[in-house]
C-alpha cells in the first residue's frame, strides 16, 4: 500500500505556498490578473483609436489595419521558415548516445524526482505506473510522486489497486482553487528531495533512458542550461486523420521549430511534460504559475528572463494524440488561452523583457507565442472576406472594402496555408515519417479546427481564465509497446556524405517493454 | 594562390580601414559587378545602346511609382514580375540621377548584380565538385568574360536574373545529389520558383528538375528499403514552391485582368508577337517556318557559336565518373538544360522567336559539363596516367575559351542574332554617325518627349500605348501628362478620348509590332487619317535601330 505523505510543515501551509507564492512575491509574473491596469488602458485606447478611425475615414482605417495584420502574418510565417532552415542546417538537438547514458555508474547519479499529476485518470493510472516503472534509473535514487486530488476517489482507488512499487508515493493534493496542474505540481515540489525534477502526464510513455540522458546532458552542457525539454511524439498517429495531423504538427514543432528557437536563444515555451529542470533553479524562479493554464510555456519564458537557458534533448516521450474532435478542441483552446495569458503576463514591461531576452528573442516571443492564437483567431475573418469577395464579384455589387483588403486577406490565407503545409512536409521528411504526407496536404482542415479552438480560447480568457479544460485520455486502445529510442535526425548528411545510394531511413532501436 | 588572396584581403583592409576579411566569392562578386557596371555605363551613357526590352522593364517600374495612376498592379501580367521589383527602389532615385531612368541605367545595375551573383554561384558549384583552385578560376573566367555574358550583364535584360536563379538552383541541386541534404532540396525548390517568376521558360527547368529528383529519390529509397512516401515527399519539397508561384501568379492575373495566362492570351503577349512576326515578316527578316531544316540549322549554329566546347567536352574525360562529377553534370543538365530544351522545342514548333539571347543558358551549361569532366579526371590523381588526365583537363578548360571569340562573332552576325546585331555592331563600329545607331538610337522618341514637355500639358492630356511608347514616357519630365496602358481607365479613355480630357494622341506606324498598339487596333486606319476626329500635328520618323516611327495627332 502506498504511503501517504504527511508534510512536516502541515498541509495547509504547503497548499498555501503552492497557490500563493508567485502571486504574492512576484505579482508581475503571475497570471492571477490577466491584464494589468496599464494594459487595460492601452487596449481601451487601441479600441478607441480604431473606432475614431472608422468614423473619420473608414476606408483608410480598414486598409491600415489590414496592412498591419498582413505584416504580422508574413512576419510570423517567414520567421517559422527561417527557424526550420536553421534547424536543418545545424540540427540543434542535444544527443546523448545509448552507450554514454548506460555508462554512468549508478553511484554517480543524482536523486531524481518525477512528478506525475493526474486528475480523473482512473482508467489510465495503471498504465501510467507501468510506463514510469519502465524508466531505467536506480530505484534508490528516484522518487515518483503521484499527485492526485484528494476528492478524486476513483483515481486514488485505482492507484492503490495498481500496487505501485515502494519508490512511488501517492500525494493527496488538498482541494483548493485554482484547480490546475501547476498548483498540484507546486504542492508536490515541496516534498521533492531530488536534485533534478521532471513532470510526466498520465498518458505519457517516456523512453527508458530519458532520465540518464538528461543527467549526462546536464553534465556536458554549460551550467546556465537549467532545463532540458525532451521531444514529444504521438504513439497513435495512424488512428485517424486528426491524430495524423496532430503528429505532423508535433514533429514540426519539436524537431524543427523548438530546437531552432532554443538554439537561437529564443524564448522556449516548454511542452508540458518531459521537461527536466534543476530543482534549485525552478524553486528560485518561483516554480509554476498556478493561474496559467500553460504553465510550462510560462516557466520556459521565466527561466530565460532570469538568465537560464533551455535545450532540447534528443529523447522521445510518447503521448496520446487526441483522436476526438471535441476533446481536441478543448485541449487546443486551453493551449491558446495559456499562450495568450503568457504573452500578456510577460509583455507587462516590454522594455524590460527586451533587455532580458534580447531583441531577437523578444520579437520571436511575439511571433511564436503571441501570434499563434491571434492568427488562428483572425483566419475566419479572412475566410469570410474571401467568400464575400467571390460573392460580391459574382453579383456585380460594389465591394464593401477596397480591393486591397480582399487581396491581402486572400494572400494571407493562401500564403499561410502553403507555408504550414511546406513546413510540415519538411518536418516529416527530416524525421523519417513521410507516410504522413497525405495528412499534411490536408493541413488547411487542421487550420479550421485551430480557429474553432482559438475563438473558444479568446472567450474563455475573458470569462474563466484559470479554468483548466481537462483532456480525456485513454481513447486509444491499449497496446503493450513503450517508447523506442532516440530518433536519428535526417537533415544534413556529414561532409562528403552518403551520396546517391544512401539510406534515408532513421535508425530506430526498439526498447524492451518495461517490467 | 592562397597567399595572393590573403594579400588582397589585407590590402583591402588597409585601404578601407575596415576590419572586413573578404572571402574569395565576395571578391569575385565585387570585381565582376564593377566590370559589368562599367560596361553598363558605357553602353547606355556613351554608346547610347539601350535594349528595348530592358528599358521597357524600367518603364514598368517607373509607371508603378510615377505615372498618372500609380498602383502596384501596373506591373503587368504578361511577363514575370520579379525583374521589375529591384528596379523600384532604383527608379525612385530618378531625382538624384536621372539617367537611371532616361538611359535605362537602373536596368543595367540590376543585371550587373544578377550576373555577378550568377558567376559566384557558378564558381560555387565548380568548387563544390572538388576542382582545384586554378581550374575554378579558369572556368569562372570562361563564363564571366564571355562576350554574351558580359553584354547581358550590362544591358539590363532579364537573362541575367534568370541565370542567377538557374545557376543557384544548379548548385543546390548538385549538393542534394551529392550529399542528400534536405536543406539543399528546399533551396532548389525556392530558386526554381524565383526563376519562374523571372522568366516563364524556366518551367522547362522546373519540370526536368522535378523529374530528376523523383528518379533519384526513387532509386535511393528502393536501395534503402524505405517507403515510397519518401519519394512523394521529396518531389513535393522541390516542386511545391514553383507550383505555388505558378498558381498564385496565374490567380493574381486572373483576378486583376480576368485572364490567367496573359503571356498567351494578351494582345501584347508572346503569342501575338510571334504570330505577328510570322505573318507580317517585315520588321525582322526571319524567313523561317516551323519544323523546317533551315530553322534547325539556325539554332544549331547559334548553339555552337555560343558554346563550341559543348559537344567536345565528353572527349576529354578519362577518369571514372565520381559522385561529384555525376552530381554536377546531372544538376546542370536538369536545371539549365531543361530551360534551354524548352526554348528549343518552342522555337522549332514556331511558338517562339529565335533571338540569340534565348540560348544564353548553353554558356554556363558548357562550363558546368567541363567542370564535371575535370572533376572526373581529378579522381584519377592517384592512379597512373595522372599527367595525361591533368593535361586533358587543362585542354578541356582551354577549349571553353574558344567560346569567347565565337560568341562575339555570333552577336555581330546578321543571321545568328537578327534582333540585336545592329545594336551590337554600333558599339564596335568606329563611325558614330552611321545609320546603325549610336547617338541616333531612340532620338525620335526623346524628341517627342521634349516637344511634349515644352507644351506644359495638363494631367492626362496625351494618350499613348506604352507597349511601344515607353521610351517617350521615361524620357519625359512629366509622366503624368500621359494616359498609358496600365492606367485603370485606359480602355475607357481609348473608347472616348475627347470626352475624357485627352488633347493629343500618339500612334506608332502599324507594322509588325505597331499593329498590336491599342489605338491602332481600336481605330484601324487612324495612323493614316486620324480616324476622322484628329488631325496630324507632326510625324517623327525612326532614326535609330530600334526606333518606331510615331505620329502625333491633335484631337479636333
Amino acid at each position: 500500500m502506498a504511503a501517504q505523505v504527511e508534510s512536516v510543515l502541515g498541509d495547509d501551509n504547503a497548499l498555501e505556498q503552492s497557490v500563493r507564492w508567485l502571486r504574492d512575491n512576484a505579482p508581475e509574473m503571475s497570471a492571477y490578473r490577466t491584464l494589468t491596469h496599464g494594459q487595460i488602458c492601452i487596449l481601451a485606447g487601441f479600441v478607441a483609436a480604431i473606432a475614431v478611425g472608422l468614423v473619420a475615414n473608414a476606408r483608410v482605417t480598414i486598409v491600415v489595419l489590414n496592412l498591419l495584420v498582413t505584416a504580422l502574418y508574413v512576419a510570423a510565417f517567414a520567421y517559422k521558415l527561417l527557424l526550420a532552415r536553421r534547424a536543418l542546417m545545424h540540427p540543434p538537438l542535444v544527443t546523448v548516445s545509448d552507450e554514454e547514458a548506460m555508462s554512468l555508474p549508478d553511484g554517480d547519479l543524482p536523486m531524481y524526482t518525477v512528478l506525475v499529476a493526474a486528475y480523473r485518470e482512473a482508467g489510465v493510472i495503471g498504465r501510467t505506473i507501468k510506463a514510469i516503472d519502465a524508466l531505467d534509473y536506480p530505484r534508490d535514487r528516484i522518487e515518483v510522486l503521484l499527485l492526485l486530488e484528494e476528492d478524486d476517489a476513483a483515481t486514488l482507488a485505482a492507484a492503490e489497486a495498481a500496487r505501485p512499487p515502494a519508490y512511488m508515493q501517492v500525494i493527496r493534493v488538498p482541494r483548493a482553487q485554482p484547480l490546475t496542474k501547476p498548483k498540484a505540481c507546486n504542492y508536490g515540489l515541496q516534498f521533492a528531495r531530488g536534485q533534478l525534477v521532471t513532470i510526466y502526464d498520465a498518458e505519457d510513455r517516456p523512453e527508458s533512458l530519458q532520465l540518464r540522458r538528461a543527467v549526462a546532458a546536464f553534465r556536458r552542457l554549460h551550467w546556465s542550461v537549467a532545463c532540458l525539454q525532451a521531444r514529444l511524439e504521438y504513439h497513435n498517429p495512424k488512428q485517424n486523420l486528426i491524430t495524423r495531423l496532430f503528429t505532423a504538427e508535433y514533429l514540426t514543432w519539436f524537431s524543427l521549430l523548438l530546437p531552432a528557437l532554443a538554439d537561437r536563444g529564443g524564448p522556449v515555451p516548454l511542452g508540458g511534460t518531459s521537461m527536466h529542470v534543476k530543482r534549485i533553479v525552478v524553486e528560485a524562479v518561483g516554480s509554476w504559475d498556478p493561474y496559467n493554464v500553460t504553465e510550462d510555456a510560462d516557466l520556459g519564458i521565466r527561466l530565460q528572463r532570469m538568465g537560464y537557458r533551455t535545450a532540447i534533448l534528443n529523447s522521445v516521450t510518447y503521448e496520446e494524440a487526441n483522436s476526438d474532435f471535441v476533446n481536441w478542441v478543448k485541449q487546443r483552446s486551453r493551449w491558446y488561452k495559456g499562450y495568450l495569458q503568457t504573452w500578456l503576463v510577460h509583455m507587462r514591461h516590454p522594455a524590460l523583457l527586451r533587455k532580458q531576452l534580447g531583441t531577437e528573442a523578444f520579437a520571436a516571443f511575439t511571433l511564436t507565442v503571441g501570434a499563434t492564437p491571434l492568427i488562428a483567431f483572425l483566419n475566419p475573418i479572412f475566410w469570410a472576406l474571401t467568400i464575400l469577395w467571390f460573392g460580391t464579384r459574382a453579383n456585380f455589387i460594389q465591394p464593401i472594402f477596397p480591393p486591397s483588403v480582399y487581396y491581402a486577406g486572400m494572400f494571407c490565407m493562401v500564403f499561410g496555408n502553403f507555408i504550414v503545409i511546406y513546413l510540415n512536409a519538411i518536418a516529416i521528411r527530416a524525421t523519417g515519417r513521410p507516410e504522413l504526407l497525405g495528412a499534411v496536404l490536408l493541413s488547411p482542415l487542421y487550420w479550421v479546427m485551430m480557429s474553432v479552438a482559438a475563438v473558444k480560447a479568446f472567450i474563455q480568457l475573458m470569462v474563466a481564465p484559470y479554468f483548466w479544460e481537462k483532456t480525456t485520455h485513454g481513447l486509444e486502445p491499449a497496446t503493450g509497446a513503450t517508447g523506442t529510442g532516440s530518433v536519428q535526425f535526417h537533415s544534413q548528411a556529414p561532409e562528403h556524405g552518403r551520396g546517391l545510394g544512401a539510406s534515408n531511413r532513421p535508425d530506430r532501436e526498439a526498447a524492451a517493454v518495461g517490467q | 594562390m592562397a597567399s595572393n588572396v590573403l594579400v588582397i584581403r589585407t590590402r583591402i583592409q588597409i585601404l578601407t580601414g575596415i576590419r572586413w576579411r573578404p572571402t574569395e566569392p565576395q571578391i569575385l562578386f565585387v570585381l565582376l559587378f564593377t566590370v559589368y557596371f562599367v560596361a553598363a555605363c558605357y553602353l547606355t551613357l556613351v554608346a547610347n545602346v539601350i535594349y528595348g526590352d530592358a528599358w521597357s522593364r524600367v518603364e514598368i517600374a517607373y509607371r508603378i511609382l510615377s505615372s498618372r495612376d500609380p498602383h502596384l498592379a501596373a506591373i503587368g501580367f504578361i511577363w514575370g514580375p520579379l525583374p521589375e521589383i529591384p528596379l523600384l527602389p532604383l527608379v525612385a532615385l530618378k531625382a538624384l540621377w536621372p539617367q537611371l531612368v532616361t538611359s535605362s541605367l537602373a536596368g543595367g545595375i540590376v543585371s550587373s548584380l544578377c550576373m555577378a551573383g550568377g558567376a559566384v554561384q557558378l564558381r560555387g558549384f565548380v568548387a563544390d565538385a572538388g576542382l582545384s583552385r586554378p581550374f575554378v578560376w579558369m572556368l569562372t573566367a570562361a563564363f564571366a568574360l564571355n562576350p554574351v555574358i558580359l553584354m547581358y550583364g550590362a544591358n539590363g535584360m532579364s537573362e541575367a536574373m534568370l541565370l542567377l536563379f538557374l545557376l543557384s538552383a544548379t548548385r543546390s541541386l548538385a549538393r542534394w545529389l551529392r550529399d542528400d541534404s534536405l536543406n539543399s532540396l528546399i533551396l532548389t525548390g525556392v530558386f526554381l520558383a524565383l526563376a519562374y517568376l523571372t522568366r516563364y521558360e524556366s518551367l522547362g527547368a522546373a519540370a526536368s528538375v522535378t523529374a530528376a529528383v523523383a528518379l533519384v529519390s526513387y532509386v535511393r529509397v528502393r536501395r534503402a528499403g524505405g517507403q515510397l512516401w519518401a519519394v512523394a515527399n521529396d518531389v513535393l519539397l522541390v516542386a511545391a514552391p514553383w507550383a505555388f508561384a505558378f498558381v498564385v501568379w496565374a490567380a493574381a492575373s486572373w483576378i486583376i485582368t480576368g485572364q490567367p495566362f496573359e503571356q498567351l492570351t494578351s494582345g501584347y503577349g508572346n503569342s501575338a508577337q510571334v504570330g505577328s512576326i510570322y505573318v507580317n515578316r517585315t520588321r525582322v527578316p526571319t524567313g523561317y517556318t516551323a519544323w523546317s531544316w533551315t530553322l534547325v540549322r539556325l539554332m544549331l549554329s547559334q548553339l555552337l557559336l555560343l558554346a563550341p566546347a559543348l559537344p567536345l567536352v565528353p572527349l576529354y574525360k578519362v577518369g571514372r565518373l565520381s559522385r561529384s562529377a555525376i552530381s554536377l553534370a546531372v544538376a546542370a543538365v536538369a536545371c539549365i538544360g531543361g530551360a534551354v530544351a524548352f526554348i528549343v522545342a518552342a522555337q522549332v514548333a514556331g511558338e517562339l522567336a529565335h533571338p540569340l539571347r534565348y540560348l544564353i543558358g548553353v554558356v554556363p551549361l558548357a562550363v558546368a559539363l567541363a567542370g564535371a569532366c575535370i572533376a572526373a579526371n581529378q579522381s584519377r590523381q592517384h592512379q597512373e596516367g595522372r599527367r595525361a588526365a591533368a593535361g586533358l583537363s587543362v585542354a578541356c578548360a582551354l577549349t571553353l575559351f574558344v567560346a569567347l571569340p565565337t560568341s562575339a562573332f555570333a552577336m555581330l552576325d546578321a543571321t545568328t542574332d537578327p534582333w540585336s546585331f545592329t545594336s551590337n555592331r554600333s558599339i564596335v563600329s568606329s563611325a558614330p554617325d552611321n545609320a546603325l545607331g549610336g547617338h541616333l538610337n531612340w532620338s525620335n522618341e526623346r524628341k517627342i518627349a521634349a516637344d511634349l514637355d515644352a507644351m506644359h500639358l495638363p494631367k492626362g492630356a496625351v494618350l499613348v500605348d506604352d507597349f511601344l511608347g515607353f521610351p517617350i514616357v521615361v524620357s519625359s519630365g512629366d509622366p503624368t501628362q500621359f494616359v498609358i496602358t496600365s492606367d485603370r481607365d485606359f480602355e475607357t479613355v481609348v473608347a472616348d478620348p475627347k470626352g475624357l480630357g485627352v488633347r493629343y494622341i500618339l500612334v506608332p506606324v502599324p507594322d509588325v509590332l505597331g499593329s498590336l498598339d491599342a489605338i491602332n487596333r481600336q481605330y484601324p486606319g487612324f495612323y493614316a487619317s486620324g480616324g476622322g476626329f484628329a488631325s496630324l500635328v507632326n510625324e517623327y520618323p525612326a532614326t535609330g535601330v530600334n526606333d518606331t516611327t510615331f505620329r502625333l495627332f491633335r484631337i479636333n
